[in-house]
């Protein structure tokens, strides 16, 4: 099963300006992985965290990270801390006094991670907190959800993924995996939090779907002021990943 | 009510008023240190933890605007250095001019040593003016919220060790509780320290189980929690009820630095 098409929509809360946005998002469509990641206010440089955990998954391709005893997704996450140093020169300088930084830093960072690989005819997917992924199937039936399933299952105290070693055990039991097949003209959404729960409590709604399948990114732009405006989906930063599979076997890429 | 979420556009206001008066040299119960010391290390470590709140991505974002008013010999805003005669200042202001770096410990693990900074010093002179500088809690924070009508309100947190020296407290305070932004009206809440070991009373929701007229006086200039204070405070295991206030009476060091905790949980910081 070849992959038609991957893209990527994101914007940052409303009112705030992109260099602000905090979620991180990759995906490599030749090799079929992506990550989608939400850096958490708790501690700090979260946003750095974020992009570094959904780099790093599509650069490493660990397929070791989607065995559902954790023991290789924790691994991967140890390893990625020691490549992690938001004092880099790839992250705008910090503006805050010396101080705070290093009080950051002792904090670590925390961020929601959700990260797969289509690949074959089969997704995989591997999370940690309130990222959701949606596969629809071709026939319009009702998109199959993970890790949550319901709009109550959202909170302020998502599970965190952290930057540091000091807190682990909590993965180990709050990890969820999927695995499942992908047909023709399957589509896989990846989103973050905000826009999940909007999706999840749309779940029986075809039109939503249909619109979510084909969306540009002014059509995202608008959609999501348009939920903003009305209150439907909360002031955050948004983040969307959509993966289409060839209407029939063999065609595509 | 007491719902707004707390960001650039809607940031939140705090306001704190201290006790400076002589009284305040005595020591702590149990402890080695002054009630001034102990004071003025819980409140520059609730600043340092307000700063921490605000940092996202490369800035600390002016999601409060912070006050301190000493009353003792003098009555006025006590930030020092830099920021020496403000009265709200921006979180990021804060951050920028502490008056110097200390040392302090880290929370689990004594151990270990990290930074403080410092923005006020203990100081213990003078008499209580407390009536005065609830007034004066008045005038800065009524402007504040004529500019911020739609953010959570002003929370105003007055710590003293003794009655007030300067009449009956309890009608300034009542007008000071008069202010509101369209979230609700502004809370104020009050702790007694004391020198001696005695039982704390925390949290109460009736004047019932108070010991004196002027513990009940405080009870009565206090605002109840808001519902997210309760849920934090039940979350930390305090002996929080329905209609519990914000106030504790005869608190040592440890309950005072609770109590700052839960009474500065104004609604919904970004926690993620």
């Amino acid at each position: 099963m070849n992959m038609l098409n991957m893209v990527a929509y994101w914007l940052p809360k409303a009112g705030t300006p992109t260099s602000e946005w905090e979620d991180g998002v990759a995906y490599s469509p030749g090799s079929g992985w992506f990550a989608v990641s939400d850096g958490a206010s708790t501690g700090g440089s979260s946003r750095e965290w974020a992009y570094t955990l959904a780099s790093c998954f599509i650069n490493d391709r660990a397929t070791s990270v989607f065995d559902p005893d954790g023991a290789g997704f924790v691994g991967w996450i140890k390893a990625t801390r020691g490549r992690f140093d938001p004092r880099s020169a790839e992250f705008p300088a910090s503006q805050m006094p010396e101080w705070v930084q290093a009080a950051g830093a002792r904090q670590g960072s925390y961020a929601t991670f959700l990260g797969g690989r289509v690949s074959g005819s089969e997704v995989r997917a591997v999370a940690a907190g309130d990222c959701c992924l949606f596969q629809l199937r071709a026939d319009g039936s009702q998109p199959a959800t993970f890790p949550l399933s319901s709009k109550n299952q959202f909170g302020t105290k998502p599970l965190l993924i952290s930057s540091s070693d000091r807190s682990d055990e909590h993965l180990t039991t709050g990890i969820g995996y999927y695995r499942s097949a992908v047909g023709p003209g399957d589509v896989v959404f990846a989103a973050s939090d905000a826009l999940a729960e909007w999706l999840i409590s749309n779940l029986k709604d075809p039109s939503v779907w249909h619109a979510l399948s084909r969306i540009d990114h002014l059509g995202f732009r608008d959609l999501c002021a348009d939920l903003r405006s009305r209150r439907a989906m909360k002031n955050d930063d948004v983040t969307l990943w959509r993966a289409t599979a060839a209407a029939t076997a063999g065609a595509g890429r | 009510m007491y719902t707004q979420p707390i960001d650039r556009h809607h940031p939140g206001c705090i306001l704190l008023l201290v006790d400076q008066s002589a009284s305040m040299q005595e020591s702590f119960g149990g402890t080695s240190l002054t009630k001034a010391n102990s004071l003025a290390l819980a409140v520059n470590r609730l600043l340092r933890n307000l700063v921490l709140q605000c940092q996202r991505g490369e800035q600390v974002r002016d999601y409060y605007h912070v006050g301190v008013i000493g009353y003792g010999r003098k009555i006025g805003p006590t930030l020092g250095g830099s920021l020496q005669g403000q009265q709200l200042v921006p979180i990021s202001l804060l951050a920028d001019y502490p008056l110097r770096m200390t040392t302090d410990t880290m929370p689990g693990s004594p151990e270990l040593r990290v930074e403080l900074p410092i923005w006020i010093d203990p100081e213990a002179d003078g008499g209580t003016p407390m009536t005065a500088a609830i007034d004066l809690a008045g005038s800065l924070v009524v402007d504040w919220a004529n500019k911020h009508l739609d953010s959570f309100p002003p929370i105003v947190v007055n710590v003293s060790d003794g009655e007030a020296t300067d009449g009956d407290p309890r009608s300034m305070a009542a007008q000071l509780r008069e202010i509101r932004t369209s979230d609700g009206n502004l809370l104020l809440f009050n702790v007694n320290l004391s020198s001696a070991a005695l039982n704390a009373v925390e949290y109460p929701n009736s004047p019932n189980r108070l010991p004196n007229p002027y513990a009940v006086g405080l009870f009565e200039m206090s605002s109840e929690l808001t519902p997210y204070m309760m849920a934090v405070a039940r979350g930390m295991d305090l002996p929080v009820e329905v209609g519990a206030r914000g106030f504790v009476f005869n608190a040592d060091a440890a309950k005072l630095s609770e109590f700052l905790d839960v009474g500065t949980r104004v609604s919904q910081v970004p926690d993620r």
